[in-house]
This record gives C-alpha cells, sequence and structure tokens, in this order.
C-alpha cells in the first residue's frame, strides 16, 4: 500500500483558512488521525486527499503518483462519511457492489468480493436488505464494506463512529483497528473525539484553525503537548503561568519555574526551545498529581486547599487550589476529602510540562 | 365513550362534505353525459346511451379538439420536465440565495391569473406572428405547467442527501453516472408526479389557448366551452366531451397511486 504526502496546501473560504499544511506524510500501511475541533481542517484535509476539495495551491500524492488533478472516481480510494451515505435504492448486496459494477468487473467476481467483505464485517446475512431496514452499527458495516470491497489505494474515514452510540463506538473501534492492520490499507481517520483517536490510530496530527498543530504517536501527543493548544485540548489540563529561573536537571531536561505568588515548580521542557528567563505554562493534569506524605522529600511538594470534591463512581474528582491555581486532581474513591480541607500533594516533575507562552 | 362516538360523528360530517363537494359535479356531469332522455320534472334520466357521445364526434372541430388537446398535453408534459428536471436539479441540491430567489418568483406564478398571463402574451404572439400557431402554445401551456412541475422535482432532488453524490464520485462514479445510478433512481416518483402535474395542466388550459390559439386551434375545453357558451345551451354534449378531460385525469391519478404503491412495497423488501 502507498503512503499519502501533501505538499504545499492550501485551501481558504473567502478569508477563512481552511486548511494550511506546509508538509504531511502518511506512511505506507499507518493508520493515520487527523484530530481537532470542529472547524480545524482535518475534514478539509479528507476532502482534498479524496478529491472532494479542490485545494487553492499544492499538490496531492499516492505513492509516487501526484493525484491533484485527478477527479475523485479516477483516484480509487475508500471512504466511510459520518453518515455512512448508503443508497436507500439499493439492498446491502448492491450498496456494496455500487463501485465493482461500475468498475464493469464480471458478475461472478462481483459476488466473490461481496462475499469477501460481507464476511469480513460479519453482515453476510443481511446483503438482501434496505438500508433502512438496517440498525446503526449495521449500516455502518455496509459502509466499510463498500469501502474496503474496491481494494483501495488508500482508506478515508470522516467520523465514521459518531453516529452510534458509545458502548458499540467502543466496540467498533477495536474492530476498526484490528480490521486495518489485516488488510494494511493506508488509512486516514477524521475524528473530534480524542479516545477515539488514541484507540485507533497509529500516529496523530492535530489541527487547529487549519494548521498541524503536532504530528505524533498518542503517547508522544499525551505526554509532550508542544503548543498549549495541544496540552488544552487533550485530557484534562490546567496550567500554571511562570517564568523559566534556572535549569534544575540538564540530563533529565528539567527546569525551575517561579509563579508570580511566588511557587517554585520543577518541571520537564524542551531545552531546545526554552531557557532562562522564557515565560511558560507549565501544564499539569490529574495523573500528574500525587497524594503526598508530610515529610515527603524533593520538589514540588504542595500544600493544596480542596475547593470541590464529586463522586463520578470509580474516583473521585476534585478540584483543588495551590497558590491561585486551580487544578483538577483525581483519586481512588476511598480517599474522601472535604471542600475546605488542607492536603498535601506532589507534582510529578518529570510528568510536568513546561510550554513556551508565545 | 360518549365523546369518541361524537367525535366519530363529527369527523363524517366533516369527510362528507368534502367528498360531496368533489364528486357532486362529477356525478352530475355523468348523468348528463349519458341521458338520452330526462324530464326537467325527473329526478334521474328515464333513458340512457351513448347517443351524446356518437353526436359530438361527428363535429370536425370537436375531432380536432380531441387531436389537439392530446397531442398537446404530451408534448408540453415532455418540453416540461426537459427544462424542469436540470433546473429542479440545481435548486433542489444547491440552495444558494438565487435559488431561493427563483423558487419564490416561481411560486408567485402560480398566484398570478392566467389571463394577466395571457394579455402579456397576447401583443407578444401577435408581434411575432404566433396567433394561431399550434407549436406555439406548447410554449404558453409550460408557463403555467412549470410552477407545479418545477415544485415537485426540486422537492425530490432535496431528499437525495449531497452525500450520496459525494459518495457515488468516490466510489468511481462519473458526473453523468451519478445522475443515472443515484438521483434518477431515487427522484424519479417526483419527476414522474411533476409530468402528471404538466400534462393534466395542459389538458385543462383554457385562457392562454382561447386567447393565443382560437379559433384556428381549438383544444377540448374551447370545444366544451363552445357548446354551453355559444349560440346555444347544449349541456350534454359539452357533458359528454368533459368526460374524455376527466377520465385521462382520473386515470394518471389511479395509475400513479398504483404505481407509486407497488413501488414503495418494492423498497420495502
Amino acid at each position: 500500500m502507498p503512503r499519502i504526502v501533501l505538499k504545499d496546501i492550501l485551501k481558504k473560504y473567502g478569508k477563512v483558512v481552511a486548511a494550511d499544511i506546509p508538509y504531511l506524510e502518511i506512511k505506507n500501511g499507518e493508520f493515520f488521525g487527523l484530530l481537532g475541533p470542529s472547524g480545524s481542517g482535518k475534514t478539509t484535509t479528507l476532502r482534498i486527499i479524496a478529491g472532494l476539495t479542490r485545494p487553492d495551491r499544492g499538490r496531492v500524492f499516492i505513492g509516487d503518483e501526484d493525484i491533484t488533478d485527478v477527479p475523485p472516481e479516477k483516484r480509487n480510494l475508500g471512504m466511510v462519511f459520518q453518515s455512512w451515505a448508503l443508497f436507500p435504492h439499493l439492498t446491502v448486496f448492491e450498496n456494496i457492489a455500487f463501485g465493482l459494477r461500475l468498475r464493469k468487473l464480471p458478475e461472478d467476481e462481483i459476488r466473490k468480493r461481496v462475499k469477501w467483505a460481507a464476511e469480513l464485517l460479519q453482515i453476510s446475512e443481511l446483503l438482501n436488505r434496505y438500508p433502512h431496514q438496517l440498525s446503526g452499527g449495521q449500516q455502518q458495516r455496509v459502509a466499510v464494506a463498500r469501502a474496503i470491497v474496491l481494494y483501495p489505494r488508500a482508506l478515508l474515514f470522516d467520523e465514521p463512529l459518531s453516529n452510534l452510540d458509545a458502548k458499540l463506538r467502543e466496540q467498533v473501534r477495536f474492530e476498526l483497528r484490528k480490521l486495518q492492520k489485516n488488510l494494511k490499507i493506508t488509512s486516514v481517520y477524521v475524528t473530534h473525539d480524542q479516545t477515539e483517536a488514541f484507540a485507533i490510530c497509529d500516529r496523530i496530527a492535530i489541527m487547529n484553525e487549519g494548521r498541524i498543530q503536532q504530528i505524533g504517536t498518542p503517547e508522544e501527543i499525551y505526554n509532550r503537548p508542544r503548543t498549549k493548544f495541544v496540552a488544552e485540548f487533550i485530557g484534562i489540563t490546567r496550567f500554571i503561568e511562570g517564568k523559566i529561573e534556572d535549569i534544575y536537571d540538564q540530563s533529565r531536561g528539567l527546569v525551575r519555574v517561579r509563579t508570580e505568588d511566588d511557587l517554585e515548580i520543577v518541571s520537564w521542557a524542551d531545552l531546545e526551545k526554552v531557557g532562562r528567563g522564557t515565560k511558560v505554562y507549565v501544564a499539569v493534569r490529574p495523573d500528574f498529581i500525587n497524594l503526598a506524605s508530610s515529610e515527603e522529600p524533593g520538589p514540588n511538594v504542595f500544600k493544596a486547599i480542596v475547593e470541590m470534591a464529586t463522586y463520578v463512581g470509580d474516583v473521585m474528582d476534585y478540584e483543588i487550589r495551590i497558590g491561585r491555581w486551580r487544578l483538577r486532581f483525581k483519586t481512588p474513591p476511598t480517599y474522601r476529602f472535604a471542600p475546605g480541607e488542607e492536603i498535601r500533594i506532589k507534582l510529578q516533575e518529570e510528568k510536568l510540562i513546561a510550554i513556551p507562552q508565545t | 365513550m360518549y365523546g369518541e362516538r361524537r367525535q366519530r360523528i363529527w369527523d363524517l360530517i366533516v369527510i362528507g362534505i368534502v367528498l360531496i363537494y368533489i364528486l357532486l359535479p362529477m356525478v352530475v356531469l355523468i348523468e348528463y353525459a349519458f341521458a338520452e332522455k330526462w324530464y326537467a320534472y325527473q329526478l334521474y334520466p328515464s333513458q340512457w346511451g351513448l347517443k351524446w357521445f356518437s353526436w359530438v364526434f361527428k363535429h370536425h372541430d370537436t375531432r380536432m379538439a380531441f387531436f389537439y388537446s392530446y397531442t398537446l398535453a404530451p408534448l408540453v408534459m415532455l418540453a416540461t420536465l426537459a427544462l424542469c428536471i436540470p433546473a429542479g436539479y440545481v435548486l433542489g441540491t444547491r440552495r444558494t440565495r438565487l435559488s431561493i430567489f427563483t423558487e419564490n418568483l416561481v411560486n408567485m406564478n402560480m398566484a398570478l391569473p392566467v389571463i394577466v398571463i395571457g394579455i402579456g402574451l397576447l401583443p407578444l404572439y401577435t408581434r411575432l406572428g404566433l396567433l394561431g400557431n399550434y407549436w406555439a402554445l406548447i410554449p404558453a401551456h409550460m408557463i403555467g405547467a412549470i410552477p407545479y412541475t418545477l415544485r415537485s422535482v426540486t422537492a425530490a432532488f432535496m431528499q437525495v442527501p449531497r452525500d450520496l453524490e459525494e459518495m457515488a464520485r468516490v466510489l468511481g462514479a462519473t458526473k453523468l453516472q451519478v445522475i443515472r445510478k443515484v438521483y434518477m433512481p431515487i427522484t424519479w416518483r417526483g419527476i414522474l408526479a411533476g409530468g402528471i402535474f404538466a400534462f393534466s395542466w395542459s389538458l385543462n388550459e383554457f385562457i392562454l389557448t382561447l386567447l393565443l390559439g382560437a379559433p384556428a386551434v381549438k383544444t377540448l375545453p374551447i370545444a366544451i366551452y363552445e357548446y354551453v357558451g355559444g349560440y346555444y345551451l347544449t349541456p350534454q354534449p359539452a357533458a359528454a366531451l368533459s368526460l374524455f378531460i376527466l377520465l385521462p385525469s382520473i386515470a394518471i391519478a389511479l395509475f400513479f397511486e398504483k404505481y407509486l404503491q407497488v413501488s414503495l412495497g418494492l423498497g420495502g423488501g
């Protein structure tokens, strides 16, 4: 399966930049995610790959072929829409066979291929039904079968699970990933749902306002967000603002940050991007915080006031305050702190991320 | 329980009024058309027969009226559809301000009295030397037919989700194939309905035909009018002739209803 490359892509609607991508390479056989809030340009990017939207500038390649000027029907891509877009006047069989018939394949080849795709997605017994007789989950499977039956050069998914209920969505995620790994088709997956992208994709591009903020594996994105936007978009993140005072530990990449209200926080930072005096946001997530005993050694041990405590079943969810900074903190429900109570916490310095303010 | 029964009686009364309103003229029409002897003091004709039918067919003018009406209607239908299918596609799939403006303008045409259009067309046709020209009646009939046909066709295209077109393209369909394999199978019912609107409009058209076609071209409605509104009052041949406008309409309506349901049944699997 070939790779997909976007070069110097620009698409504007009026003055709004819908997509501005200097370079993006989706590797051979990889499941690649485009993740971002609505209007961030992820769908526009996908549609440019599909040929449904023409970029104002730039080139699109599949393998070594420049497909920028190739109409969508000649690109041989598989696509699954959010609405699934099944043809209401055709049976499941004919829906799946639609592209095969356009390619004028012999009837027995069409039957063989539809059977193959239907078995793969476990919809063999639905082939004579019409779309309106199917559940949402079944429709979604038909849409995927219709996309893979063409042996496409790449698969494009545009939020294919957002119309399913939460339980089913979770199950289908894993199935999609398994299917893609078995078929080894280069795939691009657009979603605004972080957990979905993390569960499905090998690598993810975080998009905002038409631009790619960061590309990386789910771990890289979660652990080392490069911009405040990425840190904020992924997980529950709170920020502490301050200035880098000095390097705390060169080899571990740790810096000492001082806030205006004179807290001293040791945090990880990308030492190539920051130095003494750089103003930073220190990103803090609930799982970066531990409870500390009273004689816990080392830096980053603070007294915190519990502002709010919420019981959500498997965890206790707290809003706590150190100095003037509000943080979110979670414990097992065996711990119960009441609002107003003072607790000791430790911020894990290796996990904290100091992101330069721009 | 008591209230429910009273409700049902009211329902029957309301529906009954509508039915009487629709059916009474037809009943009288049929009575007149087949009555050979019917004295004023009788509630029903005393002798039934086909006298008036053979009577109207003896007249050359009436025979020509048949020819004109029954050839104009399908021609108007085809021409109107040829115009309204592409127009309905554009109006139905691209809801721009221009489309909505156009739609409103065309709908306004429905409320416009036909006589006003006729008065506008009369000097135009006179100048162009088209008065009494059979072919020139086609566009004249289309003016009244287009709003109804276009509405029906546009609605049919609006029901097709935009996604389907794009999906078909990605699956390998050219623009032409999208129309043939996606739009046509989904919209044909609306298009058929639109065609029937145009057909029956043309069959019923009176004012424009009278102003622009007569006396050279007289269609059935004009022939009928001449039996009752001319120099002598002869409602019976008029009634007999009217059946030839009424019957195709009823036949089409029934056929349409049945065909529509058959296809819905198929769709339901």
